[in-house]
């Protein structure tokens, strides 16, 4: 097997170090609350271009799997979750911690994180090669659907509401579209001196993600969120292992929902999480315990939660589609270091790719050695003040934006990209269908430009877009993802609907 | 949780913004416009559809997403933040850093400024920016803007 060919390369001294650095700085990033693993990877990728690909690539995967883990700590410290991704931990974690067993909480975390990320990866690599051959025969029309598939699934799946999603997918298309046309060489939508080069994906991720972020981290520190909740006991790590390994039900249902939620395009960890604890408390013996410091919460969340981030790079590398917000913003920093995802990386770039996956697969051994001992010094990194740390972000976002070119055009855009997406925030519209149309867009655009011009020289554009086994598969799948979470959104207004007492407000006639 | 006025606004606002693009993408009547023009149709019709479900009636109110914006606390950061676009290529990114940083840390402190706590602050400042210098422009060559300090 290929991974075996590049594994030494995964272990050469300069990536280990990354490997090493980038766990132990992910876990951390990942216990401080405000800093999820979206804005920890967006803040990350301009200083990837120091770097060659493979290790630029390995700094991201290894940030992306330690911030995950990490954000448990919070979750279980503080009940407040390090990222969506931990809301579930947060439930049975926080009254562990209460009742002096945050030790014992924080071991579960990571060596389910540990087993459960190493399922997702082993899935990663086994299903990716295949995914990606099958994507081999695809032309500029596949193509073209498949970047509205990608939109469409996070759109419906990312956001509170499915309108919102999809407006927020559509109006980062348009402003992906602002600059050149790919084709005709158009010069578009250039208000002012600054929109010359178009708005590139840093300035758009680090913006959309970080900016928000700090706008809410100065918002809790006026109103002084926080405070030690936590008390921490001496247990021997040895008596959590045996006890975690034993829990087969817990970490059988949390590695399958993760695995099945990261192959879903736009599903998101948060979704892994809650479905394996909710699955995993209907088959307990024990239910009633749920939400009051069970064990098994903790296992069955945070295995899931990890075996999400592998799962979820699948759609990622072999089709173009990210499978979380996250992986949204690593398939940012593909494109910029010159990766196409699809067949090619497998065969033009075969080392930067297997390299990857092999790191990533290591990088969840790390993370469980490295998150069982750093666990003990979090309490820490969490009493960082949230004033401190939204000055950071903040200046961080400037440092990284300016880097890539040099401009400060860059900078002007990142910022009022992130003033506007915290204002739109506070309406309900999230900033992962912004960015993944900000990315997909000129994909679509790209290819529906190409396809048209093969459409006239064959049968028509219509017969071209609308007919063909992958197109209407792909049709129907855009179809039936909007179709299901509108679906889901009816099921959820019928349900609020019939509680609204209070919590809604009826329309004067 | 917003009142169903201020949804309605929010539905028409977006509304708005979305016949704003459309409007952007037919103005120019030159050909490589259509994909845009595309885009724009689609977030135009989708607005169409919030504001018409925003005014359905005797539907409750499902915008639990929606929340005030508390500008009472957050217009000194949007100060801050314009005032480093503004004056970082003629002062410099440290000197500006070091400002925006020191002004964010004070103003948002839960405690009450004093003399202790903006010391405390300047030093943590100080300690931050020294390393992101020491890392990235002495270790790595990373350029910042440049302006008559540093």
């Amino acid at each position: 097997m290929e991974l075996f060919q590049y594994l030494p390369e995964v272990l050469s001294g300069w990536n280990l170090v990354i490997l090493i650095v980038g766990t132990v700085v992910g876990l951390l990033l990942g216990a401080t609350p405000g800093l999820s693993p979206t804005m920890a990877v967006a803040l990350l990728i301009p200083f990837t271009f120091q770097m060659d690909t493979s290790s630029g690539l390995i700094l991201l995967g290894v940030i992306y799997t330690a911030t995950v883990a990490g954000g448990a700590v919070t979750a279980i410290l503080v009940n407040i979750p390090g990222s969506p991704a931990n809301i579930a931990t947060m439930l049975d974690g926080h009254p562990m911690a209460k009742s002096g067993r945050a030790t014992e909480a924080l071991h579960y975390c990571f060596i389910s994180s540990g087993i459960g990320g190493v399922i997702g990866v082993l899935v990663l690599i086994f299903f990716t090669p295949l995914l990606a051959d099958f994507a081999l025969g695809f032309g500029p029309s596949e193509l073209f659907w498949i970047a509205i598939l990608g939109i469409t699934v996070i759109g419906s799946l990312g956001g509170t509401t499915v309108l919102k999603g999809l407006l927020a997918g559509a109006v980062g298309i348009w402003i992906s579209l602002i600059g050149f046309n790919p084709v005709a060489g158009t010069e578009r939508f250039m208000f002012t001196d600054h929109l010359q080069g178009g708005v590139t994906i840093i300035p758009a991720l680090i913006g959309l993600f970080a900016i928000p972020q700090v706008f809410q981290m100065v918002e809790d520190a006026r109103r002084g969120r926080g405070g030690k909740t936590f008390g921490m006991e001496h247990r021997p790590l040895w008596a959590s292992i045996v006890y975690n390994l034993s829990r087969v039900r817990a970490l059988g249902i949390g590695s399958v929902v993760g695995v099945l939620v990261g192959l879903i395009p736009g599903a998101g960890g948060q979704i892994a999480g809650l479905i394996a604890y909710d699955q995993n408390k209907k088959f307990s013996r024990n239910p009633e315990a749920y939400g009051k410091g069970e064990p098994d919460g903790v296992i069955a969340s945070e295995t899931s939660n990890s075996s999400m981030v592998g799962a979820s790079l699948v759609p990622m590398l072999s089709l173009g589609i990210p499978g979380s917000p996250t992986a949204a913003v690593l398939l940012g920093g593909l494109l910029i270091q010159g990766l196409f995802p699809g067949p090619d990386l497998f065969t033009q770039h075969a080392s930067v790719a297997w390299t990857f996956m092999g790191a990533l697969l290591v990088s969840q051994v790390l993370m469980m050695v490295f998150g069982l001992y750093i666990s003990r010094f979090s309490r820490y990194v969490i009493q960082i003040p949230k004033q401190h740390m939204a000055a950071a972000v903040a200046i961080l976002a400037v440092f990284g934006t300016y880097s890539v070119q040099n401009s400060t055009s860059d900078v002007i855009i990142m910022m009022t990209m992130g003033c506007a997406m915290y204002f739109a925030m506070r309406f309900g519209f999230g900033p992962g269908p912004v960015v993944l149309g900000i990315i997909l867009g000129p994909i679509a655009e790209t290819n529906l430009l190409q396809g048209q011009m093969l459409g006239q020289a064959m049968d028509g554009t219509f017969q071209y877009f609308f007919t063909g086994g992958v197109n209407l598969l792909l049709i129907f799948l855009c179809v039936l993802s909007i179709g299901y979470s509108v679906a889901a959104e009816f099921k959820v207004r019928a349900r609020q609907r019939r509680q609204s007492t209070g919590r809604t407000v009826e329309v004067e006639s | 949780m917003m009142s169903h006025r201020k949804h309605r606004f929010t539905a028409l606002a977006t509304l708005l913004m979305a016949m704003g693009l459309a409007a952007a993408s037919f103005m120019p009547n030159l050909p490589g416009y259509e994909f845009p023009q595309m885009t724009a149709l689609v977030a135009v019709g989708i607005a169409a559809i919030m504001v018409l479900l925003a005014w359905v009636p005797k539907q409750p109110v499902t915008a639990a997403d929606e929340e005030p914006i508390p500008w009472g606390g957050i217009w000194p950061l949007i100060l801050i933040l314009a005032g480093f676009l503004w004056v970082m290529e003629w002062l410099g990114f440290f000197a500006t850093s070091y400002i925006a940083f020191f002004l964010i840390i004070l103003i948002y402190s839960p405690q009450r400024i004093s003399l202790r706590g903006a010391i405390k602050g300047a030093v943590i400042t100080g300690l931050f920016l020294g390393v992101l210098y020491l890392i990235f422009v002495a270790l790595l060559r990373v350029q910042v803007p440049q302006g008559i300090l540093i």
